[in-house]
């Protein structure tokens, strides 16, 4: 049979679209033309192909023969060396050395090497999602990439290292020996940070901060974006990497999404299974845009603000973030996904994290209480520093608070609330507004439009009233009291209270103005 | 063993008698062989039915330099058809379409030659 079909599958960003190549074999012009909106990379592939197939001792019809690839829907843009596998299995159907009907309901991944040898490809788990979905029950990767492929229920996973052992697979002939394929190389967070670090720290660890455990607390309840300035060694970071720690686990969305996140970046380690824990992701303010927001050459890499889907993306001495990043950063912030337009391709993936940023006084640090004086900032360089926290980032940000250093006077020693007891509170926050919301595509108040939220859940006459006269009184943008409605929505969900009221309205302003909270909220907070 | 320029001649000749034979069997009419002018030489020019042949003929005693299929390359190809319609022109004739086929002969140094006729290089 001169014509044979492999499945295959084509990604665009963090989504697959199951892809049909087809190979036809027949006599004409020697040689082998690809079609069907290829891309260089894949371009190349044909190479690999011949060569692989050459080199496995397999029969190479194009010596004699015309081939013809056509990778469809012809319209989807097709880029990627996972591409070799499905079109070497298709040619080699096509030519007899395989039964056609042995590739049905099968798609495979792997890129070729010269030697015949299968090599890792990222992105294998989005892959096996996407074809599962269409109907494909069996899959056939490169034997490193097994695991992370078997976490899609219902799919058989067959892990290979060769082109013969995949030709052994499909006739059922014996599996011959082949050197071990090279699994893709763990990303640096796994070699050095590692989930294992994060998993030993705890809110019981810091002394005193009430306050700011408070609006920590607040943020991770509704889901509201955080702002931190306060001098060096004030324990910004402290706060900022135990956030994970009181939030719930991910939804089984957010999961296989932040799975297959990592799985394109090339970080994902399949012994750990499905991401089940918010991640956290901080990235050094010297990073580039490509590495924040996605992007990369050749095929979209996804940034640390999509590694931190469903947790927390710090970013510490935010003003000392490039300008382009920053300004990339409001999209985001907004909607919770990013778009990354590269050529005529324009790709998104998921986004929704927590983002809390941190900043310092100045750039010296010192510039605040009784460290002033050591302060070596000139007065521009002060007012530039701070000229970057406002603008329109700063707006997008629900809730600002300033940092004193740490002073015992003020701070109450004693027994601290671990991460678990505040865990609680925040779960029992969000399965409120799971059920406020449970017609709806969001699930917490920082996701609410402001449209519904004006219309359905409005807060008490009274409540408005206050957010209204700050913004007469020119204190509160638009925004800022849409923002300030959602806070208040969060803290009448922790506090268990109907609707918010004037004391929700109060304490959601002074969240998101950076005043200082009253005590008594503080301890409201702790007790509700 | 070396290869002459006289024993080149000689394969290529061989080539095109045991092609010729083999086409006559598969019901086609040689009207011509060995047609040259200016640009190059069509080996054998024969009718399919109403169509005319174009036809190439390659002989080798193995594969080592490539396949004969391989010999036909896009160049060696589009020389074919301008050839073919200079033949057209030169003879007058109007066939209602034309064709490019390719005779490969494989002829190891023991045993019989394998012929195959490949049917419209395109």
């Amino acid at each position: 049979m001169p014509v044979a079909m492999a499945h295959c599958v084509a990604l665009s960003g963090a989504v697959g679209h199951l892809v049909d190549v087809q190979a036809d074999v027949s006599p004409g012009q020697v040689g082998i033309t690809l079609v069907g909106r290829v891309d260089p990379s894949l371009h190349e592939g044909r190479e690999r192909v011949r060569m692989a197939i050459v080199n496995s001792e397999l029969t190479w019809a194009a010596t004699t023969k015309r081939v013809t690839v056509l990778l469809s829907p012809a319209d989807l843009p097709k880029s990627g060396a996972h591409f070799d596998l499905a079109i070497a299995a298709a040619i080699l159907a096509a030519t007899g050395e395989v039964d056609p009907r042995s590739l049905q309901g099968t798609a495979f991944i792997g890129e070729l090497a010269l030697d015949g040898g299968l090599r890792s490809v990222a992105g294998v788990l989005p892959m096996v999602l996407a074809a599962s979905k269409r109907g494909v029950r069996q899959v056939f990767v490169p034997e490193p990439q097994a695991r992370e492929a078997s976490m899609v229920p219902g799919v058989t996973v067959v892990g290979l290292r060769s082109l013969n052992q995949v030709v052994a697979a499909l006739t059922g002939d014996e599996m011959p020996e082949a050197p071990e394929v090279p699994p893709l190389s763990a990303g640096r967070y796994l070699a050095w940070r590692g989930a294992a670090r994060l998993d030993d720290v705890d809110m019981a660890d810091l002394i005193g901060l009430d306050e700011i455990k408070y609006a920590v607390e607040v943020a991770a309840a509704g889901g509201h974006h955080l702002l931190i300035d306060g001098p060096k060694g004030c324990g910004k970071t402290s706060i900022a990497e135990r956030i994970p720690t009181i939030l719930p686990d991910l939804t089984g969305n957010e999961s296989i999404e932040l799975t297959a996140i990592r799985s394109l970046a090339g970080v994902l380690d399949p012994a750990l299974g499905m991401a089940t824990r918010p991640p956290f992701s901080a990235p050094h303010h010297d990073a580039s845009k490509a590495s924040v927001v996605g992007g990369g050459s050749g095929r979209v890499r996804p940034g640390e603000l999509s590694l931190a889907h469903g947790g927390v993306l710090f970013l510490d001495e935010f003003p000392l973030f490039r300008t382009d990043v920053v300004e990339a950063l409001r999209e985001p912030l907004e909607n919770g996904d990013i778009t990354v337009a590269r050529g005529e391709e324009a790709i998104t993936l998921p986004a929704r994290s927590m983002v809390v940023l941190a900043a310092n006084p100045c750039a010296c640090g010192n510039n605040v209480g009784q460290g002033r004086a050591s302060c070596t900032c000139t007065q521009v360089q002060i007012r530039d520093y701070k000229k970057r926290l406002t603008g329109p980032i700063a707006d997008r940000i629900d809730i600002t608070r300033h940092l004193n250093p740490v002073s015992f006077t003020r701070d109450r020693l004693g027994r601290q609330e671990n991460s678990a007891t505040i865990r609680t509170r925040v779960a029992a926050a969000r399965l409120r507004q799971a059920e406020r919301y449970a017609e709806h595509d969001w699930r917490l108040n920082a996701h609410v439009p402001s449209a519904a939220l004006r219309e359905l859940w409005p807060m008490q006459p009274a409540a408005q009233a206050i957010v209204d006269a700050e913004i007469g009184g020119g204190r509160l943008t638009r925004r800022g009291a849409v923002k300030v409605h959602r806070l208040a929505w969060t803290l009448a969900d922790l506090t268990g209270a109907e609707v918010p009221g004037e004391s929700e309205a109060r304490t959601a302003l002074d969240l998101r103005l950076g005043h200082p909270l009253p005590s008594a909220t503080v301890l409201m907070g702790r007790v509700g | 063993m070396s290869t002459t320029a006289a024993s080149k001649q000689a394969m290529g000749r061989y080539g095109e008698d045991v092609a010729e034979r083999y086409l006559i069997e598969q019901g086609l009419a040689v009207l011509e062989r060995n047609w040259r002018c200016a640009e190059g030489e069509i080996d054998l020019l024969l009718r399919d039915g109403t169509t005319l042949v174009a036809c190439e003929v390659k002989t080798r005693y193995d594969d080592a330099f490539g396949t004969p299929h391989q010999a036909v390359t896009p160049e060696k190809l589009d020389r074919l058809k301008r050839l073919a319609a200079r033949w057209i022109t030169e003879r007058g004739i109007n066939p209602s379409g034309t064709r490019i086929d390719l005779v490969a002969i494989r002829r190891p140094r023991r045993g019989a030659a394998v012929v195959e006729h490949v049917r419209g290089l395109s």
